[in-house]
């Protein structure tokens, strides 16, 4: 060790390897989120301490090599190569070394500082395979320990190893040897690099830069170029590369076999396979649940039941929360006699009942991630990717974007920001400008307030209608972005399908409660502003201060900016739709939030929230097909201004405006449509 | 010899156990169908509702598909009543789950909560047959350990 | 017989003869360790969608995985 603080280690592993809980496992769960550099591919750092040495940890995407062709990679081995990090720790996945040590391989040749763990031995064990990791350590001339991430066996060995070897350097590896006409080649590179760009090879490994320039790779080209004399340098590798490609006629395809090769001659040194391949739980549930008919029933059974469990068990909980804050704080909040009316008024009705009805939804939210958690821990979501695939595929998409999907009936926001995970460019910003369609819990309530309003009998079937619209609508829109906006061949889905593992609450936890806080936050930002701009157009009005009491009077909300603009709205553009100046301003407070919007129905007419959908229904405000048209509406218009936000620090400004544009116009043709067929039939 | 034969017979015994609870699955299913859209069907047990009757059919069609495939494919078969069994598990700890969620949430709105609501949440189909998957569910469970994971 | 993966029956063992598509298609699949010359098992499929194959040649435990349709279509295999 030279220096005694500031170093950076970087953890690098394949998908699926275990990565992930070895990151918390040494940082204590403590980790700041960012993006790198100029794309939204999340970046994890964290820090641990290891005897009062303090060593950032950054967590690298999960790969499965280091090749220009994917952004993940070209993220990873940039950092590698340009950040200099003083220890690479490779998660080598014990189940299966062949694709571990692909990667393992790629790192070294970049002749980083490396350390394997050799994790998830508990379960290759059971596997029956045996790995003999003293032999490994030899054959890649580097440490390996074995680790057991979950149970955080191994880990303090880690520790040790890593304040032992943290800011070593170095040296040159052959560990690939490329035959002899290859490793000729890279010699001659390696010297032509020497001559033209000295500068190059004092900042990257030489052989690394020669086998990538042999290999053609555009990354490398590009960075060759960038020197004085790389033209020259690129000019030289061309003609090696032609000759070469007398003798080899696919010098990539070659090179990929080579470290194959050599993959296959470490794994067959250092594993005992103790067992024959028999048939495992993962085979045995898979049978049924990647089956192309009883795992669709098996699918419909499990999401149906993850609705409700989070939307019926959770009721009590919304219930108590927004006693507490809607009724409880309220009323103490208005009982301040020190404030003055109108901050008083501000502070509970604005504030402490908009943010208070977003966040009674919490435990809602909570136990629906919760759920989704759960079946994602266990490995069922990448299940339910591979059956939808075809279906989806129809519609411009790949599998994964079901993920996204299924997040956003609880929440839009985590939903934009989960298509993250989504490789290809023209997919992923489908996928996120359709997530909002996917009718999330805040809308449910409104479905219910007018279905039982207006639909009693079929109220249920009308609710379910909606959920039906949503993933028809959702599929729709993503047929013509991909049609219109984001052409191009989709990139192919290829997907990893783990084995099922015993669900892990720790795991589980974190990711509930890094969605959950997505939508807290949302409360918190986005909408408190909201709110308070609603607040304000609603006790004035051309009059001037309408008196703070304005919010809970209907006759006073009236003459107010916001009753003015419901009536300016029922009267122009809604008034095809046959809504009211009330129903029109709830639209208008629904902009900020779907939450509010039963609320604001339940104060414009001057009743509680409970004796809503009688009220609604004794004033005929509703018939059966201007209801349907407004259910519609509630589901396509903007879901909430914290998601159009989302959108717009996901992908900018442009998507953000497309995203409400497509939503306004989509949701007031069908709307109308709506209402049209209606006329047609003579029901209205 | 006798010990591959006694394997096979408690395979089957599993197969015949999902498949008459399957049928039953599949008749409440059908019967939350036929209450939601016209009349009358064991309405004590299941009330009309699609959501519900979509999922006592799901589950049934699973059940059964273990014996239907005993003889054609014994991992899948054995395969079914291991996944029915859970899935039907599962749905009756949701049902018991939102029966206590009923009833805290009445308490928290004070309003009157009968005793007969609770008893006739308890009842409903999809927690009833569970209470009885429940019972078989360690059978299923062993017998597959034994006689199919290798 | 060269046919490509999108056609092989569930249960099957065929041998990876030869990838066609672009360089990225190429490398993703190869970095999964499918690359000519790999014997895969197809776990299974559907009919015009994806097909989940294992890695049968592989020591240990090959992850099962998931390609889309068009990616099968540009794998050609043959029986094994």
């Amino acid at each position: 060790m030279s220096k005694k603080e500031g170093y950076i280690v970087a953890l690098a592993g394949v998908p699926n390897s275990g990565k992930s809980s070895i990151f918390n496992k040494l940082t204590g769960g403590r980790a700041w989120v960012g993006n790198w550099p100029g794309v939204t591919i999340e970046k994890k750092i964290g820090t641990m301490r290891i005897n009062s040495i303090e060593i950032e940890v950054v967590d690298l995407p999960g790969i499965y090599g280091l090749t220009a062709y994917s952004l993940d990679e070209i993220i990873a081995r940039n950092f590698i190569v340009e950040e200099n990090p003083d220890l690479v720790i490779v998660v080598v996945n014990a189940t299966n070394l062949e694709r571990s040590l692909y990667l393992a391989l790629s790192i070294l040749e970049l002749e980083a500082n490396t350390i394997v763990a050799l994790n998830m031995v508990d379960l290759a064990e059971e596997q029956g395979i045996v790995i003999d990791h003293e032999k490994l350590s030899e054959l890649l001339g580097i440490p390996v320990i074995p680790t057991v991430a979950v149970t955080g066996s191994g880990l303090k060995k880690l520790r040790e190893l890593i304040l032992e070897y943290v800011g070593r350097s170095k040296g040159r590896t052959n560990i690939v040897d490329y035959g002899y006409d290859l490793e000729r080649a890279i010699r001659d590179v390696e010297k032509i690099l020497q001559e033209n760009v000295p500068e190059i090879i004092r900042k990257y490994p030489s052989r690394w830069i020669s086998i990538k320039l042999l290999e053609w790779d555009e990354d490398v080209i590009r960075k060759v170029k960038s020197y004085a004399g790389g033209n020259e340098v690129i000019r030289k590798v061309e003609k090696i590369r032609a000759e070469l490609q007398n003798k080899i006629d696919d010098l990539e395809l070659f090179m990929t076999e080579r470290r194959y090769q050599t993959i296959l001659n470490i794994v067959k040194e250092v594993i005992k396979q103790t067992k024959a391949k028999g048939v495992t739980w993962t085979d045995l549930l898979d049978s049924i649940l990647t089956h192309r008919f009883l795992g669709i029933f098996s699918a419909i059974a499990v999401l149906y039941m993850l609705f409700r469990f989070a939307f019926e068990i959770s009721t009590p909980f919304v219930d108590l929360f927004s006693i507490l804050i809607n009724g409880y704080l309220h009323n103490r909040i208005l009982g301040l006699k020190f404030l003055p009316s109108w901050l008083a008024s501000l502070l509970a009705d604005g504030v402490t009942n908009g943010v208070g009805t977003v966040v009674s939804f919490l435990p809602l939210i909570m136990m629906f991630f919760l759920g989704l958690a759960f079946l994602e821990d266990v490995g069922y979501m990448t299940r339910i990717a591979y059956l939808v695939d075809k279906l989806f595929s129809k519609f411009g998409l790949s599998g994964k974007t079901v993920i996204p999907l299924v997040i956003g009936f609880g929440c839009n926001v985590p939903a934009v920001m989960a298509t993250r995970t989504i490789e290809d460019e023209n997919e992923r910003k489908t996928a996120a400008l359709i997530a909002p369609l996917a009718t999330c819990s805040a809308r449910l309530p409104v479905y219910m307030v007018i279905a039982y309003a207006v639909f009693r009998q079929v109220a249920g079937a009308v609710v379910l209608s909606m959920y039906i619209w949503s993933v028809a609508l959702a599929l729709l829109v993503a047929l013509a972005l991909r049609k219109l906006v984001f052409k191009g061949p989709s990139a192919g889905f290829v997907m990893e399908m783990p084995p099922y593992i015993m669900p892990r609450s720790d795991i589980i936890g974190m990711k509930m409660w890094e969605r959950s806080k997505r939508f807290l936050y949302k409360a918190g930002s986005v909408i408190l502003i909201g709110v308070i701009f609603i607040w304000l157009l609603s006790v004035t009005g051309p009059s001037g201060f309408l008196g703070a009491n304005a919010l809970s009077s209907p006759r006073l909300l009236e003459h107010s900016w916001t009753g003015l603009l419901g009536k300016a709205f029922s009267e122009t553009i809604f008034r095809p739709l046959n809504w009211d100046w009330r129903i029109s301003v709830a639209l208008i407070f629904g902009f900020i939030a779907k939450e509010i919007v039963v609320g604001t129905m339940a104060i414009l007419y001057g009743i509680g929230e409970s004796g809503l959908p009688a009220a609604l229904a004794k004033l005929h405000a509703f018939t059966p097909v201007t209801g349907y048209a407004f259910m519609i509406f509630v589901l396509i218009y903007v879901p909430c201004i914290a998601t159009i936000a989302t959108i717009r620090s996901e992908m900018g400004s442009k998507y953000a405006v497309m995203a409400v544009a497509y939503e306004l116009i989509l949701a007031y043709t069908l709307a109308l449509a709506v209402i049209s067929f209606g006329h047609l039939l003579g029901v209205m | 010899m006798s010990g591959k034969l006694h394997a096979s017979e408690r395979l089957e015994i599993i197969s015949v156990i999902s498949g008459f609870f399957g049928s039953a699955y599949m008749i409440l299913g059908l019967c939350a169908l036929v209450a939601r859209t016209s009349g009358e069907c064991l309405t004590r047990i299941t009330p009309g509702n699609i959501g519900m009757s979509i999922l006592l059919l799901s589950i049934g069609a699973v059940l059964l598909s273990s014996p239907t495939t005993f003889r054609k494919n014994i991992i899948l078969s054995s395969a079914a009543s291991l996944v029915g069994s859970l899935l039907s598990i599962t749905a009756m700890v949701v049902q018991v789950l939102d029966v206590g969620a009923t009833w805290l949430d009445d308490i928290i709105r004070s309003q009157s909560f009968g005793r007969g609501d609770i008893v006739a949440g308890l009842l409903r189909g999809d927690a009833f047959l569970g209470y009885f998957m429940l019972l078989v569910f360690p059978f299923v469970l062993k017998t597959v350990k034994e006689h199919i994971i290798r | 017989m060269m046919i490509p993966l999108a056609l092989v029956r569930p249960g099957s063992t065929v041998r990876v003869i030869e990838i066609r598509g672009g360089r990225g298609v190429y490398s993703k699949l190869r970095s999964l360790g499918i690359i000519e010359g790999k014997i895969l098992k197809v776990i299974s499929s559907i009919n015009g969608g994806p097909v989940i194959v294992e890695i049968a040649d592989s020591i240990g435990s090959s992850p099962r995985i998931v390609l889309g349709f068009g990616m099968c279509m540009k794998i050609f295999v043959e029986e094994a």
